[in-house]
């Protein structure tokens, strides 16, 4: 007899999108991205009249960039990925509302700047003194109406990694945009020296960093709200801010300044890359190290949180060994593909989400027998039981026979 | 099966009810709001609290007076402009010179004209000014035109941008204020320059 499959469902756990028309935060979101994108599709319109070729390049050159990264950013949360609608969220406020404000502040701090140091310190020193806090303020604070518009979307670091370097993404095509026209000067020429200067040569290291640290910080505050006390959160998120801050105040400062004069030669060429590496590495090499890190404190989190569950409807010793690592998940459904079929890889995928999802169900209650915890345990039963039924799809060896005893009343 | 009760339901023994559904953000939101405010804004009103004039008021006996703000020195008095006195700011490398034509029957535009053909023209080569004239009201009320021009200074070959202000006193006087900075400086003392005209004192 063939199980019924059980129907697709909204996890309980999230609130899922950015429409969020009761929150508050939904609104200020809406209000502001609408306001900005007026100034912000005005500047565009104004750029493609200059030189429709050179925008229209622009455009075609940082979406090359931009998907893949962007790609990127999204699978690199190995559990559960973020919703579409939250994430294009952080994408629009990043390209649009951030770019706009931080223009309108940049100019204002500018002027005390100028005010102060005179105008050759100001020279100097203005993009290194206002843009790194301006600017990491403003997009960090698009990831923090992400989160109020949606909170139970951030359960750990990685999730505000996600949002903010989302958010840094938008925010690098823009000002990328904005440079070459207004900096290369628009004409396709200038739009590839452009392209080469600030993302070939130095794509690696820029907003999509910074903002990911910040918004890797804010993750640290939301999602450990029970379990640390907030001096300590606050010191992670100013930490990882603090960082952020520095390496794009190294990035626009004039320290370390190994870029060739103008204009450039072919040797030249070859030293731009090395100019930017030697103030971007670091911040990629310490970025790289938060995200390795919190990626192996999310596999523990899994673990621990699924270890005692093992023998219960919910997840085997084996489905949890494979839920671990990604790339075996992903063997796996590939591996059930070939043997039954793409229904049941579907169906595999699904099991594998909801054992995230009881895993993360499993952190929040309090008790073994909380009805949540039953039901999402039952729920992945049942799935497992779908899946059984289809041919070809149970597993050959004992391991893979969860719950073999049958369900477990916790 | 029926889809798993919203874990909402839950309640943890040691959490207060209240405490496990997140509050709708309200107040969250209106911090948001208002630290954007204060970071998009803050600038401008620091700087503007910064730019109060300091020192004694310089400029032209009878036509105008200015107030430099902070960091700004009187650099001398000299005759410009088919003879009439000038006086000329400085900061760094930002300059200001105000002239006087006295008496002067023309609007501002003409001026202005005249200014870029017989003084801009002398002495910057390569001279290129912006193709509208903006007009503009002082404090006072007085209204008058504004053009920027970048060009080369003839005599050392340092490329240089500037802003000319023009305005014509009830009085008959023409009043030239000319700012000007190496290239790529102008829009770190230009602020201060506008803030200055602005507040210029014309009889």
């Amino acid at each position: 007899m063939i199980a019924s499959i059980p129907r697709r469902r909204r996890s309980p756990l999230h609130d899922g999108s950015l429409f969020q028309l009761r929150r508050p935060a939904f609104w200020a979101y809406a209000a502001i991205v609408f306001v900005t994108g007026i100034v912000s599709f005005g500047q565009q319109s104004v750029f493609r009249q200059i030189s429709p070729a050179g925008w229209a390049l622009s455009w075609a050159l940082l979406a090359l960039y931009a998907l893949p990264v962007l790609f990127l950013v999204y699978v690199l949360d190995l559990y559960e990925r973020e919703p579409l609608s939250l994430v294009m969220g952080a994408l629009v406020w990043g390209a649009v509302a951030a770019t706009t404000l931080s223009g309108l502040a940049n100019n204002g701090w500018g002027l005390v700047v100028a005010r102060v140091g005179g105008p050759e310190f100001a020279a100097r020193w203005t993009a290194a003194l206002t843009a790194p806090f301006v600017e990491e303020i403003l997009k960090g604070l698009g990831v923090v109406l992400i989160y109020l518009i949606a909170s139970d979307e951030f359960d750990d670091m990685m999730d505000g990694f996600v949002y903010g370097a989302v958010c840094g993404l938008g925010f690098a095509v823009v000002e990328d945009v904005f440079y070459f026209m207004g900096v290369f000067g628009g004409h396709p020429n200038g739009v590839l020296q452009g392209f080469f200067v600030r993302v070939v040569a130095s794509g690696l290291y820029s907003h999509v960093l910074y903002t990911g640290l910040v918004g890797m910080g804010i993750g640290y505050v939301v999602s450990r709200r029970q379990r640390l006390p907030l001096g300590r959160r606050i010191t992670v998120l100013a930490g990882l801010s603090a960082a952020a801050v520095l390496g794009h105040f190294l990035w626009n400062s004039p320290l370390l300044d190994l870029f060739p004069a103008q204009p450039w030669s072919g040797a030249d060429l070859l030293m731009i890359p090395v100019a930017t590496a030697v103030k971007g590495l670091p911040l990629l090499a310490f970025a790289t190290l938060a995200v390795v890190l919190a990626r192996r404190r999310e596999r523990r989190w899994l673990h621990g949180a699924l270890a005692e569950e093992i023998g219960g409807p919910g997840v085997s010793a084996a489905e949890l060994e494979a839920l671990e690592h990604p790339r075996r998940r992903r063997a796996a459904v590939r591996e059930m593909r070939t043997r039954a079929g793409g229904h049941a890889a579907t169906l595999l995928r699904r099991l594998q989400r909801e054992q995230v999802n009881l895993a993360m169900i499993r952190s929040k209650v309090g008790s073994d027998d909380d009805p949540a915890l039953s039901e999402q345990r039952a729920y992945c039963g049942s799935l497992r039981d779908a899946l059984r039924a289809i041919p070809g799809a149970a597993p050959a060896d004992a391991a893979g026979a969860v719950a073999d005893a049958g369900p477990r009343d916790r | 099966m029926g889809a798993p009760p919203a874990v909402d339901a839950a309640i943890r023994p040691d959490v207060p009810a209240d405490a496990r559904r997140p509050s709708q953000g309200g107040w969250g939101t209106i911090v948001v709001v208002i630290t954007i405010l204060s970071v998009v804004l803050g600038g401008y009103v620091v700087a503007a609290a910064l730019s109060e004039p300091a020192g004694h008021p310089v400029g032209i006996p009878g036509v105008v007076s200015i107030r430099p703000l902070s960091g700004w020195v009187f650099a001398g008095a000299r005759p410009s402009l088919g003879g009439g006195p000038s006086v000329q700011l400085t900061r760094g490398s930002g300059n200001m010179l105000v002239t006087a034509r006295d008496p002067y029957r023309g609007d501002p535009d003409s001026l202005a004209r005249l200014y870029r053909d017989s003084v801009l023209s002398a002495g910057l080569s390569q001279l290129s000014v912006s193709r509208s004239l903006e007009t503009v009201r002082l404090r006072s009320g007085l209204s008058g035109v504004r053009f920027a021009y970048v060009g080369v200074i003839a005599e050392t070959g340092t490329s240089v941008e500037g802003e000319v202000t023009v305005v014509v006193t009830p009085s008959g006087h023409g009043v030239v204020f000319n700012a000007w900075a190496p290239a790529g400086l102008l829009s770190f003392v230009r602020s201060d320059v506008q803030t200055m005209v602005n507040e210029a004192e014309v009889t």
